[in-house]
């Protein structure tokens, strides 16, 4: 019987170690099998396969560790085990190597986070300089996203708004202005350039999270809070709510659409058209 | 310490003195301030709250293999037309398995029930420091699960406002969500209740650590240096030194929560939020003061939750290895370096939750350099593995899964640690899948083998070691079936607590996958009936067994078993540590007992020599 | 009992969970209350209620096996054809007919008929026999057609077995009864669209809306506002004019665009022909909803169980006699049968249908007035002018606090004022007048959305339609578009200025 159970703990890492090789083909990885759509995103995806790499080398050897005393337990059964209360050493080896690789792995990372979240480090067209101070490729955010129970509500700058510097950024987000344009649940954006939104909620926390651009912030009530990417590609990605809001929680699908410059513009065109329909021209069509 | 323990003696002298002196049936199984007694009602007690929370976490998991379909039991009782839950439900359903389980099980389990049942056994003491204290850290448990009974939404009538549902801000019942009642159909009356269990199972922590370091430090037999502790006991008392530090903030934090729900305080919820149309809030809170109170205890929770059972399960593989602990002193370090750098890891709870971006990296730092003590205690615990006699028994398996449970749970906690990647997986089944692994995986592979492994000293009689191994096997299957796959749901971008994933393209295709981790949860979660009714039978009909059925090392076998008033017969002397097998001096045994009086030996109650392996 | 006995009963606990495990109720329609008020049940058996339920159950079915009235102005889905070269049967049990599809339901791309469906086979009816035929039939669970005795020949249960879209050879598992003539009429997979509404209703609409569409599933009693109760038919934000009914295109901006400021989400990401099914199951509940509520009204005034105890109780024999002989004859029944079709051309047939037409919808007769401060102004005037009345109930600063919240106001239909001052909708519940300070527009933001709100009122509210001119409702729209910024003048940007600003935003995004 003793036999079958170090089989037993053998066959557990294999199982494991067989599904997460076939994960990827099985479409049971990242989302649609696809690397991340953000230069940022690849970034995280390379540090998680890193991380990955790591761990898996660690728990190949910890669990063949295993194994091996297990199946030396049962094989040994003459005489007394071996007396020994530690080794010196080998605390030393286990304690200072993992504790550089650790170090290495926590180091690593801090450029990623910094460039993601802290708003100094956004590419230049996204932060202007100081409240007042401005520069030629100042773009501002291209909308603000306001989550609620249980929806994302998206209120653009009207395509004529020319943000100057962070004062005027603010004062738009403080005060909507009538020729806003509003979408609830589709959040149109350039691909190939950065991009910022400002997220906020109307009512409890909620998370803005787009698994394929690898984006994810909370939005905190009484916070209004910068978020910025760069898709790669022209498409449509999903866009869900991560941090629990209530009985509705999963029901929060939205999408955000990434394309190519004029036809965004033509989007906002499309969307300007429509919000100040007044129906006198369009008659034949309702 | 080197002179015997007064306590010791008074409460010897007593138990001679009332010797045929009859307690009634209620003072000595019911209202007992007997520790051993104490702790086997924590146990049974958790047993019960383990299925309990069990079958809540079944009902979770059957809506997201069958969504909206009509679900066994919970469709007949609460279900609504077709059987089938509503989502308000289901959050209830996420809410209170976490609850239940965090609160009602794997923290009374460690130290209520072992923690109560082993402290005055292995250091020698006749009971704890403050048996009345004791027994009201149990009963305060009762009033907590009422509470929380009540927060399920199984009491009716109870609510107000017309908001009666059940509980279901999540277990980190994060304000604004919960701190205003027309937020959610939980957050009325039932998060209410919600706060006050958790105040109550607080007040029973609180009790209980109170009562464990004051016994530990101070009721130790003659000759029980610190560092001859067993490893358990040292794991108990740095648990209670995190929750005499860590609950008070909790504890501030659930009544600060409570009086803004309650008397209009605002120190969580921002000023003129609207949500369901109610009144505007008024007043300037912040919610992210909650997470920060909240997870400050919350995190070194988690060791509370885990390093109990580190202690036991080193006690126990050396017993079944027949070999020392391998490190003994490094352990002792360990475990209090994760709880020292326990108190400082909390942000990694809340890197997306739009805290100052900068402590993002603090505590990803010292969140990495958490997992370095866990590294040296799983190294150690395979060292102490290595070249071992083993016996292969259900503990031993259990034991040997906890350490291998352990590894993927902390191993996966590195990929969270690290900000930019958690970015990605934060709130996803990732997170899932990783606090199983620990709580799960490891502290409840270790409370199944210390029930067997101390089960002849509370009753006398043997645990029926074939059903234990049964039941370790499906557990262990069903568990692994149920929770790896979730690292693979996380990393596919599934979030936590949807009640109906699949309404979004990208998760359509794991509808599968997440019917096969039902069927692995089912599994699981009928196994644990073996372990009742083995547990049950047991008791009655277990073969007896005499002092020191399992040839340990620690004083609590030399007690009989099971102990009876007073435990020891004798005062027990310590003459050396608690993991002395396979040691060369005894030839006709592998183990020497702490009390053994060996005549080749220059041995003594003094502290002065201490074991070999406290030098490395 | 023997030890080994007392053991075996341990492990039977195990099995105490599986104590619960019955099998629920299926999901089903709720009974209207009103109906529920109706006779249960006399002492000789007469039975108002039941016969009520019956009726509907009759043509409307249960939530698993609806059914399919073709009479109702419904779009059940499903190919309609007719046969036109009837083929000789050249299988074994097969036969074959080649079809024409009719325009509406197959368009330029062929159907999608998988062996299997079920078809009907409705022979051509005598020459004699009256051309109208009352058709009933189930879906999916169970296709069975209901139908009334009229002379046409009964229609036939038939199973495809394939379809060769490029021949039109609609080929069937059996034979027909009698060779099939040209012109008779085959439906392939009779209401496959409500069928699949249905279940996308049972997914996304359900908990809130109910099985039944009644606004009260179980997670309706934590809203407010409550969910919208389609059983009176009734629907607030619509396009048409006051009298008519809402045009399928309403049902689906509020389901594509949710109702700000409620916990209506949007449902933007629904491919059309899930929104087509789920707008055309909400429509069919709504009918299934408005005809109880006519059976209930009609009968309630005469055979309410209160009025039956109370003639029994006090001995008024020939009155429950009168009852029960009414009940419990089936004339009596047929007759109410003959109410209820009168109820369906008229109720439904027609208002539905009108509310689909062109004339129904409301298309101003002047373009929008530009927003410049007069025409604030004079919508300002109108909004606090006698002519308007809009402060009556929006109050003077838009707040939604006008004087008519603070009033009793009179229950709907009736003498008697409702118990809290406040405004109520047709469905008893109180109701805020909009606070236009917000900026939120439930029923839709564009001008057109807000002009049509003041034009046809908002239906089943106590707000009216405004009897002004079109040119007067835009300046009222500009003083109410106006209200949540502080600038009130500025409004929507002028063509003319969007197309100047155009290169600049070009250039800006560029860069």
């Amino acid at each position: 019987m003793k036999y079958f159970w170090v089989f037993f703990f053998a066959v557990f890492p294999l199982a494991v170690l067989g599904l997460c090789f076939a994960a990827p083909s099985m479409n049971w990885w990242f989302p649609y099998g696809n690397p991340a759509m953000t230069p940022l995103g690849q970034q995280i995806d390379g540090l998680f396969y890193l991380i990955l790499g790591i761990t898996g080398a660690t728990f190949v050897g910890t669990q063949i560790a295993l194994v091996y005393v297990l199946w030396r337990g049962a094989v040994d059964t003459e005489g007394k085990a071996h007396f020994s209360h530690g080794s010196h050493e080998l605390e030393v080896i286990w304690t200072i190597v993992p504790a550089g690789i650790l170090l290495f792995i926590a180091l690593y990372q801090m450029d990623v986070w910094a460039n993601y979240r802290i708003k100094a480090n956004f590419p230049s067209g996204l932060v202007a300089a100081g409240e007042e101070g401005g520069h030629a490729e100042f773009s501002g955010p291209i909308a603000e996203v306001t989550a609620r129970q249980f929806e994302w509500r998206i209120r653009y700058p009207s395509p004529d708004r020319v943000f100057h510097n962070e004062r005027e950024v603010r004062e738009w987000l403080r005060n909507p202005q009538p020729d806003d344009l509003h979408t609830v649940n589709d959040l149109h954006s350039p691909t190939q350039e950065p991009v910022m939104i400002y997220l906020r909620t109307e009512d409890v926390q909620h998370s803005f999270f787009v698994p394929e651009l690898r984006v994810k912030q909370d939005a905190v009530p009484g916070l209004v809070i910068p978020i910025w990417w760069q898709a790669l590609k022209p498409d449509e990605y999903e866009w869900t709510c991560t941090e629990l809001c209530g009985w509705g929680h999963y029901k929060m699908k939205a999408r955000v659409v990434a394309e190519p410059a004029e036809d965004y513009e033509a989007f906002l065109e499309s969307l300007r058209e429509s919000q100040f329909d007044d129906g006198f021209q369009t008659a034949s069509a309702e | 310490m080197s002179t015997a323990n007064p306590a010791v003696e008074r409460a010897h002298d007593d138990a001679h003195a009332h010797d045929h002196h009859d307690i009634g049936f209620v003072q000595k199984y019911v209202f007992s301030t007997d520790h051993k007694i104490i702790g086997i009602q924590f146990l049974v007690t958790t047993l019960i709250m383990l299925m309990v929370g069990g079958a809540l976490a079944l009902g979770v998991r059957w809506q997201l293999a069958y969504p909206w379909t009509n679900m066994p039991i919970y469709g007949s009782l609460f279900g609504q037309q077709g059987g089938q839950i509503s989502p308000e439900f289901y959050t209830m359903l996420v809410t209170m398995h976490a609850s239940v389980m965090i609160f009602l099980v794997i923290i009374p389990v460690l130290a209520g029930a072992f923690g109560n049942f082993l402290i005055p056994l292995q250091i020698g003491a006749d009971d704890m420091a403050f048996p009345t204290l004791n027994m009201l850290s149990y009963w305060f448990m009762w009033p907590a699960i009422f509470c929380f009974a009540v927060a399920l939404g199984v009491v009716p009538g109870l609510g107000v406002n017309g908001m009666n549902a059940g509980a279901a801000g999540g277990w980190t019942n994060y304000p604004v969500l919960t701190g205003i009642a027309s937020a959610a159909p939980g957050s009325g009356a039932a998060t209410t209740w919600w706060l006050l269990g958790l105040t109550f199972v607080g007040v029973s922590s609180m009790m209980g650590s109170v009562n464990y370091m004051t016994t530990i430090i101070n009721m130790r037999a003659p000759g029980m240096t610190m560092f001859r502790m067993p490893l358990t006991i040292w794991a108990m008392f740095i648990t209670a030194i995190l929750q005499a530090f860590a609950l008070p903030v909790l504890t501030a934090a659930g009544f600060m929560l409570l009086f803004e729900r309650s008397f209009g305080f605002t120190f969580f919820v921002p000023a003129g939020l609207v949500v369901n149309n109610a009144d505007p809030t008024v007043g300037g809170g912040q919610p992210l003061l909650w997470q920060h109170l909240f997870w400050f205890y919350s995190h070194p929770a988690v060791y509370i939750m885990l390093l109990p059972a580190m202690g036991m399960v080193s006690d126990m593989l050396a017993c079944m290895c027949r070999k020392p602990v391998f490190g003994y002193k490094p352990m002792v370090y360990s475990m209090a370096a994760i709880a020292g750098l326990g108190f400082i890891v909390w942000g990694h709870h809340m890197f997306t939750s739009g805290m100052n971006p900068m402590l993002g990296m603090t505590f990803m730092v010292s969140t990495i350099m958490i997992a370095l003590p866990s590294a040296v205690k799983t190294f150690n615990w395979l060292g102490t593995m290595w070249a071992g006699r083993l016996k292969f028994n259900a503990v031993l398996l259990n034991c040997t899964a906890f350490v291998s449970m352990f590894i993927v749970g902390g191993l996966s906690g590195i990929f969270m640690a690290a900000v930019p990647v958690d970015i990605y997986i934060h709130d996803t089944y990732f997170i899932v899948a990783h606090f199983h692994y620990v709580l799960f995986g490891a502290t409840l592979f270790g409370v199944f083998a210390g029930i067997q492994f101390w089960f002849p000293k509370m009753f006398g009689r043997m645990m029926n070691d074939t059903a234990q191994q049964v039941h370790f096997g499906l557990t262990f299957v069903g568990f692994n079936v149920t929770f790896f796959p979730m690292h693979l749901l996380g990393v596919a971008g599934m979030p936590r607590r949807y009640a109906d994933p699949y309404l979004h393209p990208y998760l359509e295709h794991l509808l599968p996958m997440n019917q096969v981790m039902t069927w692995g949860a089912i599994l699981m979660g009928f196994a644990q009936f073996i372990l009742l009714a083995n547990f049950a039978i047991s008791i009655f009909y277990g073969k007896r067994c005499g002092k020191n059925p399992w040839n340990a090392n620690g004083l609590e076998w030399v007690a009989p078993s099971p102990p009876g008033h007073g435990n020891f017969e004798e005062i027990p002397v310590c003459y050396r540590g608690p993991y002395e097998y396979a040691s060369p001096l005894v030839e006709d045994r592998d183990f020497v007992m702490q009390t053994d009086v060996l005549p080749a030996a220059d041995e003594s109650p003094e502290p002065a020599p201490e074991p070999a392996a406290d030098s490395n | 009992m023997s030890r080994r006995a007392q053991l075996l009963l341990i492990p039977l606990l195990g099995l105490l969970p599986f104590a619960g495990c019955g099998s629920s109720e299926p999901a089903a329609f709720r009974v209207r209350e009103d109906v529920g008020k109706l006779m249960k049940g006399t002492k000789s058996g007469g039975k108002a209620r039941a016969k009520v339920e019956e009726t509907i159950e009759r043509f409307y079915g249960s939530p698993s096996e609806l059914r399919v009235w073709e009479r109702l102005p419904i779009d059940f889905g499903g190919y309609r054809g007719r046969v036109v070269v009837p083929e000789e049967p050249d299988y074994n049990t097969k036969s074959a007919v080649t079809i024409a599809w009719d325009a509406g339901d197959v368009g330029e791309e062929a159907p999608t008929i998988a062996a299997g469906t079920r078809a009907i086979y409705r022979p051509l009816a005598p020459a004699a026999a009256p051309a109208e035929s009352e058709e009933e039939t189930t879906t999916e669970e169970g296709n069975e057609v209901v139908s009334e005795p009229v002379a046409a020949p009964e229609p036939v249960e038939m199973t495809v077995a394939g379809y060769d879209h490029e021949k039109g050879l609609l080929v069937f598992e059996q034979a027909f009864p009698s060779p099939p003539a040209a012109g008779a009429e085959i439906l392939v997979d009779p209401g496959a669209k409500l069928v699949y509404g249905k279940h996308l209703y049972l997914e996304h609409c359900m908990h809130c809306h109910g099985v039944t569409g009644d606004g009260n599933g179980p997670t309706a009693r934590y809203l407010n506002p409550r969910p919208r109760d389609y059983r009176n038919g009734v629907f607030k934000f619509t396009s048409t004019g006051t009298p008519y009914k809402a045009h399928r295109h309403d049902l689906a901006l509020v389901v594509r665009n949710g109702i700000p400021g409620t916990y209506m989400p949007s449902f933007l990401l629904l491919e059309d022909d899930e929104m087509d099914a789920i707008v055309e199951y909400v429509r069919w509940l709504a009918c299934r909803g408005e005809q109880e509520k006519f059976l209930a009204d009609n009968l309630l005034g005469s055979f309410s169980q209160e009025a039956y105890d109370a003639a029994d109780k006090e001995g008024k024999q020939a009155l429950v006699e009168e009852f029960e002989a009414y009940l419990a004859s089936d004339d009596e029944f047929d007759s109410w049968t003959a109410i209820f079709k009168e109820s369906v051309d008229d109720q439904l047939v027609k208002k539905w249908n009108d509310a689909q037409a062109e004339a129904a919808v409301i298309v101003p007769d002047v373009p929008r007035v530009e927003s410049t401060p007069e025409s604030v102004a004079r919508g300002r005037a109108l909004y606090v002018g006698g002519k308007a009345k809009c402060v009556n109930c929006h109050g003077p600063g838009g707040k939604g606090d006008g004087q008519q919240t603070r009033d009793f106001q009179l229950v709907k239909g009736t003498t008697k004022t409702h118990p809290e001052p406040g405004l109520y909708d047709d469905w008893g519940n109180q109701i805020q007048p909009r606070n236009l300070t917000l900026g939120l527009y439930r029923g839709g933001r564009r001008p057109i959305d807000v002009f049509r709100r003041i034009k046809a009122g908002i239906k089943g509210t106590p707000m009216p339609a405004a009897a002004i001119s079109d040119a007067e409702i835009w300046d009222l729209v500009n003083y109410v578009m106006s209200l949540p910024y502080e600038t009130p003048a500025a409004s929507a940007p002028n063509d003319a200025a969007a197309t100047a600003a155009k290169p600049t935003a070009a250039g800006d995004t560029e860069s």
